[in-house]
C-alpha cells in the first residue's frame, strides 16, 4: 500500500490544501481582529501585521475555493452549488458559510481601511466614499459577524471530513475543535510571517500580542490531538485499528511524529518560549517559527486526509 | 588449381546443408509430420484429424498414449480407453488426472479460479479444446465467459 | 350513588386498560416511527443475494453494464471473491455483491451538497440526478459501502439505481436478476407480502452490511453456509 494510493482513497491532496488556505484564512481574520480590537484601535491600518491579515485572508479563501472548485469532475458546474442547497448537507452548510464570511471579510477590510482609502479617493468616486463611511458605521457589526463566521470556518473544515460515516478516523467529534485550532494557528503564523515580511517591527506589540496567545494555544491543540487519538484507541475496534495505523510505523507515522509533532508543534512552542523570556525577537526567529507552524499544520491536513480514508469502518 | 577444386567441391554442399537446415523447420511445422501424428494410431484415426497446438509440439514429444492410455482391447469392447469428453465413459476423476500428470493444479487455480471448484467435478474437455491450434476458451470474453457458466449452471 | 360508584370504577378499569393498550400500541408503533419508516409508501424496492445461490459467474455485472451502458473501467455491481476454502479438490469460494444498498438513511444523500443524490419517494431507491452532480465527489467518500464512482462519460457520481430508468420503466426485473443463471438475486417489493421477495426473507436468514452505522440498507444477504470460519 503506497502512502498516497490505495483501495478506498476518494479525496486526494487538493482537498488537504483547500481545507488548509480555509482555515488559514479564517485564523489570520481572527487575529486580525483580536489585533485591532485589544491592541490597535482606530490606527489599526497602519500596522504590517494588519495589512498582512487583509492581505492574507481574501487570497487563501480564494486560492482554496479555487483549488476546490477545480477539483470537480465538473468544474464549469460549480455555480449548482450556489444554486442548490441541502439542509442535511456539512458541505453545503461550508458553502452558504464561506459566501458569507467573504462578504463580511470584504466588508470588515472596507472597514478597516476606510480612513487611509478616503484620503487617497481625495474627494472623488463620492460613492466608494459612502459605501465606505456606512461600513466605517457597521464595524462592530461586521467584526462580530465576521468573528463568528470565521470561527464557524475554521471549525468547518474539520465538520467536512467528520460527517464521513465511513471512515472512524474521520468520523471523530474531536476532528472540528482540532482543526478549528489548528487553522487559527496557521493563520496566526501566516499574519506575523507575511507582517515581518513587510517590513513590520518583529519586536512589536502586535507579535507580542499573538505570541502570548500562541504559547497556549499550541498546548491547546496538543491535548486535543491527544484526545483525539486516545479517543480512538479507546473506542476500539476498527477506531483503534485506524489509529495504530496513521500512528505506527510507515510514511504517515513519520509525518505524524516528525512533521506535526515536532516541526508543526514542538519547536514552535519552543521557540515562543524563548521568544518570551529573551529580551528582543528578531526577524529570523519569528519568521522561522511561522514556518514551522505553517507546515506543520500543512502535514496535519494531509496527515489527517489520508491516514483517515485508510482504514474504513 | 589443388586448392580451387577442393573450393568448388566445398561449395555446393555448404549449399545443400544450408538449404536443409532452412527447410527443416518448416517441414516440422506441418501436421502430417509432427511426431505425434507419424503414432500408429494415425494409422485408423485419420478422420478424427491430426493432432496441433500444444499438445503436438514434437519438443514435448507426446504420444497419443500418455494421455487415452494404452491400446489394450482397443478397438475391440472392453477396451480402456480414455476419451476426453463430457458423454465419456471415462470418469472425471480419470479424465482431469490424466491432465493433472502435467499441469499443475496451483499453476491452473492461478490461470483461473474456476479449475479449483471444479476440480473433480468437471472434466477439462467440457470447457478445453484439446487437438486444436489454439484453445478457444484462452481467448474468451467476459461475457462469453459468464454465458459458459450458464450454459451448465442455469437453473430452471 | 352505588351505580355511580360502580360507573366509576368500570370507567377508570377501563381508562387503565386503554392506557395501558395505548402504551403498548404506541410503544410499537414508537419503534416503526422509530425507524423513520414511513408507512404510507406502499412501494419500497429491496434486493436479497443469497451467497449459496451465486457461482461467481458475473453475469450479473455484463448483464448490467449493457443495459445501463456504463462504461468500461467501472461497474455498478461487482461480485467480490474470497477463498479459496478447503483443500484441493474440495474446495470452496465466497461470493459477496457489492453495489448500493439502498440505504433508508443514506449517508451519500446526506452529504450531497445539490440534492443530486436522492431517494425516490415513490419507491425507496437511492438515485442520482447527474444534471444535477458537480462531482465534488463527497457522496464517494461518505458511503460506508464504497459502492460510488465517478462515471467517466458523464462525469457525475454513478451507481446502481435498481435499473430504475432502463428495467422498471419497461415493467421489467432489473438487468443483474434476469441475467442470473442461478437465481442467486431476488428483487421486489419489501411493502408486499405475497412477493418473492418477502417470502425469501422470511425464509431464509439474511443478513446486512454494516448496520451499526443505521445507513439501513435494502440490499439483504443470505450468508454462505460452507466458508472458513475467521475469528
Amino acid at each position: 500500500m503506497s502512502a498516497f494510493h490505495f483501495e478506498g482513497l476518494v479525496w486526494h491532496w487538493p482537498i488537504a490544501i483547500y481545507l488548509f488556505l480555509a482555515g488559514l484564512s479564517a485564523g489570520a481574520v481572527f487575529f486580525g481582529i483580536l489585533l485591532k480590537h485589544f491592541k490597535l484601535g482606530k490606527k489599526a491600518y497602519q500596522s504590517r501585521f494588519i495589512q498582512a491579515a487583509a492581505l492574507i485572508a481574501p487570497v487563501t479563501v480564494c486560492a482554496g475555493l479555487g483549488i476546490l472548485v477545480l477539483d470537480l469532475t465538473k468544474p464549469w458546474d460549480f455555480w449548482k452549488i450556489l444554486v442548490f442547497y441541502n439542509s442535511t448537507s456539512v458541505m453545503s452548510m461550508g458553502v452558504l458559510i464561506l459566501m458569507a464570511y467573504q462578504v463580511m471579510l470584504f466588508a470588515w477590510i472596507g472597514a478597516v481601511f476606510s480612513a487611509p482609502v478616503i484620503q487617497w479617493c481625495d474627494g472623488r468616486w463620492g460613492l466608494l466614499k459612502k459605501g465606505l463611511i456606512k461600513l466605517q458605521q457597521w464595524e462592530d457589526v461586521i467584526t462580530g459577524i465576521l468573528v463568528i463566521l470565521s470561527l464557524s470556518l475554521g471549525a468547518y473544515t474539520g465538520f467536512l471530513l467528520s460527517a464521513l460515516i465511513g471512515f472512524p478516523l474521520l468520523n471523530n467529534p474531536v476532528l472540528p475543535v482540532l482543526f478549528l485550532i489548528s487553522g487559527l494557528s496557521s493563520g496566526a503564523a501566516a499574519t506575523l510571517l507575511v507582517g515581518v515580511l513587510l517590513k513590520g517591527d518583529p519586536n512589536g506589540v502586535e507579535v507580542r500580542f499573538i505570541h502570548g496567545i500562541e504559547i497556549p494555544m499550541i498546548l491547546i491543540e496538543m491535548a486535543v490531538l491527544f484526545t483525539f487519538f486516545a479517543g480512538l484507541i479507546l473506542s476500539g475496534g476498527q477506531s483503534q485499528v485506524a489509529a495504530f495505523n496513521a500512528l505506527g510505523e510507515g510514511f504517515w507515522g513519520w509525518i505524524f511524529w516528525a512533521g506535526v509533532v515536532g516541526l508543526g508543534l514542538t519547536l514552535p512552542l519552543a521557540f515562543n518560549l524563548w521568544m518570551k523570556v529573551s529580551a528582543d525577537r528578531k526577524f529570523a526567529y519569528v519568521a522561522v517559527t511561522a514556518c514551522f507552524s505553517l507546515v506543520g499544520v500543512l502535514l496535519l491536513r494531509n496527515f489527517i486526509l489520508y491516514t483517515g480514508q485508510m482504514t474504513a469502518t | 588449381m589443388c586448392r580451387l577444386s577442393r573450393f568448388w567441391l566445398l561449395l555446393p554442399s555448404f549449399i545443400c546443408l544450408v538449404m536443409v537446415g532452412a527447410s527443416s523447420p518448416v517441414h516440422a511445422q506441418s501436421t502430417e509430420s509432427l511426431a505425434i501424428n507419424q503414432n500408429s494410431c494415425m494409422k485408423c484415426h485419420k478422420r478424427n484429424g491430426a493432432m496441433l497446438g500444444l499438445h503436438g509440439n514434437s519438443a514435448l514429444a507426446i504420444q497419443c498414449q500418455y494421455c487415452h492410455g494404452q491400446r489394450g482391447k482397443h478397438p475391440k469392447k472392453g477396451s480402456n480407453i480414455r476419451r476426453f469428453s463430457s458423454d465419456s465413459t471415462t470418469s472425471v476423476t480419470e479424465q482431469s488426472g490424466a491432465c493433472l500428470e502435467c499441469h499443475d493444479h496451483e499453476t491452473l487455480a492461478m490461470a483461473d479460479w474456476t479449475h479449483n471448484v471444479h476440480a473433480d467435478r468437471v472434466n477439462c474437455a467440457s470447457c478445453h479444446q484439446l487437438h486444436v491450434e489454439y484453445d478457444p476458451i484462452i481467448r474468451i470474453s467476459a461475457k462469453e465467459r459468464s454465458q459458459l457458466c450458464r450454459g451448465c449452471h442455469l437453473d430452471k | 350513588m352505588d351505580i355511580s360508584k360502580r360507573h366509576f370504577l368500570t370507567s377508570c378499569g377501563t381508562l387503565l386498560a386503554g392506557i395501558s393498550i395505548y402504551t403498548v400500541a404506541k410503544e410499537l408503533a414508537q419503534t416503526e416511527a422509530e425507524l423513520g419508516v414511513d408507512q404510507t409508501q406502499t412501494i419500497k424496492y429491496a434486493m436479497v443475494h443469497d451467497e449459496n445461490l451465486c457461482i461467481g459467474c458475473n453475469a450479473c455485472e455484463q448483464a448490467c453494464r449493457e443495459v445501463n451502458d456504463v462504461p468500461v473501467g467501472v461497474s455498478r455491481v461487482v461480485i467480490k471473491r474470497t477463498g479459496p476454502f478447503g483443500e484441493y479438490p474440495d474446495q470452496s469460494y465466497r461470493f459477496s455483491r457489492l453495489s448500493c444498498q439502498h440505504c433508508e438513511n443514506a449517508p451519500c444523500v446526506t452529504v450531497c451538497p445539490t440534492g443530486a443524490a436522492y431517494i425516490d419517494s415513490e419507491t425507496g431507491i437511492v438515485g442520482v440526478n447527474a444534471d444535477m452532480c458537480v462531482g465534488c465527489q463527497y457522496c464517494i467518500a461518505a458511503c460506508p459501502y464504497q459502492v460510488r464512482f465517478i462515471n467517466p462519460v458523464t462525469k457525475a457520481a454513478d451507481k446502481c439505481d435498481f435499473c430504475k430508468e432502463t428495467r422498471l420503466k419497461q415493467g421489467k426485473q432489473p438487468a443483474c436478476v434476469e441475467a442470473c443463471p442461478t437465481h442467486a438475486l431476488v428483487f421486489g417489493n419489501i411493502r408486499d407480502p405475497d412477493s418473492e421477495l418477502v417470502k425469501t426473507l422470511k425464509t431464509k436468514p439474511t443478513y446486512r452490511a454494516k448496520m451499526d452505522l443505521g445507513t439501513r440498507p435494502k440490499l439483504f444477504h443470505v450468508s454462505t453456509i460452507n466458508r472458513e470460519i475467521v475469528l
